[in-house]
């Protein structure tokens, strides 16, 4: 099903059912902010095998991604709220979400759950054939490669929550299970001098991992116009995992007949996502 | 409706026919022109880089000997004349500007065979077929080759748009001789046999 299908079903069968039974005391915020990305992960050697992991794009080798966002929360009943977060890298692809559920348990404690999605830029993958494969041309392809992989998780968790005269603090403890979404790839070789050709084809699995996420949403009401509340926000998101690119390989040689196939498990490697932005919000 | 004006209305329809006054819009027609291949010829590839070239080179490297077969055809005028119902009546037009000639050989390739003219290793020796060695590629570029009894399956049916068919041929053995040259022939469905021989191929040893 299209993704953008599937984004909008998900938050019609949340909130329209929520907004026909929707008490008096219906509360919605909207909220709007700028802020900084890190990845950071870590490298292995070479072995015999392609590690898309040792290619995904972390802040050693590129600036600081920028991002900006928008949210959306909805509170139907007195202890529930909704939240459906969109947030945009500089490809402006808005198709990075996170969607919540939240249950008030008391005052100070809540319970959370949720699914979230965000993109990973993997580039440069094929430069492992050029240094493995000596006697051939690594990729005849000679167009750079670069391609976006998702991550897809789902999560729950506790939230810790602070409101003092107008200032509102929500501590939250999150884990849960993610994976990258599959992909295929496929690099061509030639021997130099020579008429062989070989592919190899690459198609990932599914591979999930736990994850812990704790995050921190500090607001400040700044003025109030009617019935609505403007305000100011910090937040702050950290994502650790241990994540694996597990795939299928299969190498042709001269032709398409009698491939080798090879199922292939990568190390894990360490995997850390920071969130850091600063925006604006409204409540009414 | 009286009978007069009916015969008025069929011959005024009959005559704006005739005169081909009106248009009928439809695809473009599918009856193919038919040609026939009468000629074989061979040209030296260079295939020591990402992609092969034809070249006037002579000399190859051993693990590197290739070719491109160029098979060209003819076509007869008088079967490409059109019938004469498709010139009465109605004129056609097409959503083209001009609808593509579909051709296709009176007689298709029904087989390729190769031969070898001297030695290729000590297995191998001269006047071997060695058609099953050699993988096909009908362009210079792409990421794998086809089996040369799968390319000629696919050249059955295939419909031209000009009057010639060319693919490339990559030999798969190294050649352990200092000299290669091979005979090509084109087997047509009515079994005539089309053929030319390559020139001699002088091997040099790969780095």
């Amino acid at each position: 099903m299209n993704t953008k299908l599937l984004q909008i079903l998900i938050v019609s069968l949340i909130l329209f059912p929520a907004l026909s039974v929707a008490q008096d005391n219906e509360r919605f915020k909207i909220s709007f902010w700028f802020g900084v990305r890190e990845i950071a992960r870590d490298s292995m050697p070479d072995n015999a095998n392609l590690d898309f992991m040792n290619y995904v794009l972390d802040t050693k080798r590129r600036d600081i991604e920028q991002y900006a966002g928008i949210g959306f929360q909805y509170k139907p009943f007195r202890n529930w709220d909704f939240e459906l977060k969109f947030t945009s890298l500089s490809d402006l692809d808005p198709r990075q979400f996170d969607l919540n559920a939240t249950r008030r348990i008391s005052p100070y404690l809540r319970a959370t759950a949720g699914i979230f999605t965000f993109p990973v830029y993997i580039e440069d993958y094929f430069a492992y054939h050029f240094h493995t494969s000596p006697g051939f041309i690594g990729d005849i392809n000679s167009n750079f490669r670069q391609r976006i992989i998702r991550e897809w998780g789902i999560k729950t968790g506790v939230v810790f929550a602070l409101n003092h005269k107008r200032f509102n603090g929500l501590l939250k403890a999150n884990a849960g299970m993610a994976s990258f979404d599959r992909f295929d790839e496929s690099v061509a070789q030639k021997k130099n001098n020579a008429n062989l050709r070989r592919e190899f084809r690459y198609a990932t699995h599914f591979a999930p991992s736990l994850f812990f996420n704790p995050e921190l949403e500090a607001g400040f009401d700044c003025f109030k116009l009617g019935n609505t509340i403007f305000g100011a926000q910090l937040k702050t998101n950290l994502f650790i995992t241990r994540q694996a690119i597990n795939y299928t390989r299969t190498v042709y040689y001269w032709t398409e007949e009698a491939p080798e196939t090879q199922r292939i498990t990568n190390p894990r490697h360490s995997f850390l996502k920071y969130d850091a932005d600063l925006g604006v919000y409204c409540r009414f | 409706m009286n009978t007069s004006i009916v015969k008025k209305l069929f011959v005024l329809i009959a005559a704006v026919s005739i005169l081909r006054i009106i248009s009928g819009c439809g695809d473009c027609p599918d009856d193919p022109v038919f040609f026939e291949f009468n000629e074989v010829s061979i040209s030296n590839l260079d295939n020591s880089g990402a992609w092969s070239q034809v070249t006037t080179s002579d000399s190859m490297f051993d693990e590197a000997v290739s070719f491109r077969v160029m098979i060209d055809g003819y076509f007869e005028p008088v079967k490409f004349q059109s019938s004469f119902l498709r010139n009465t009546g109605y004129s056609s037009c097409y959503a083209f500007s001009k609808c593509p000639e579909i051709l296709k050989p009176l007689h298709p390739i029904t087989a390729l065979t190769i031969k070898t003219l001297y030695p290729i290793n000590n297995e191998i020796p001269a006047n071997s077929d060695v058609s099953n060695m050699f993988v096909a590629s009908e362009s210079s570029w792409g990421n794998l080759y086809h089996p040369l009894t799968s390319h000629t399956v696919s050249l059955k049916d295939k419909i031209y748009y000009d009057f010639s068919e060319s693919f490339n041929i990559y030999l798969k053995s190294k050649v352990l001789n200092d000299k290669a040259r091979f005979i090509i022939s084109v087997r047509l469905d009515n079994d005539s046999i089309i053929s030319d021989t390559t020139n001699i191929i002088y091997i040099k040893a790969g780095k």
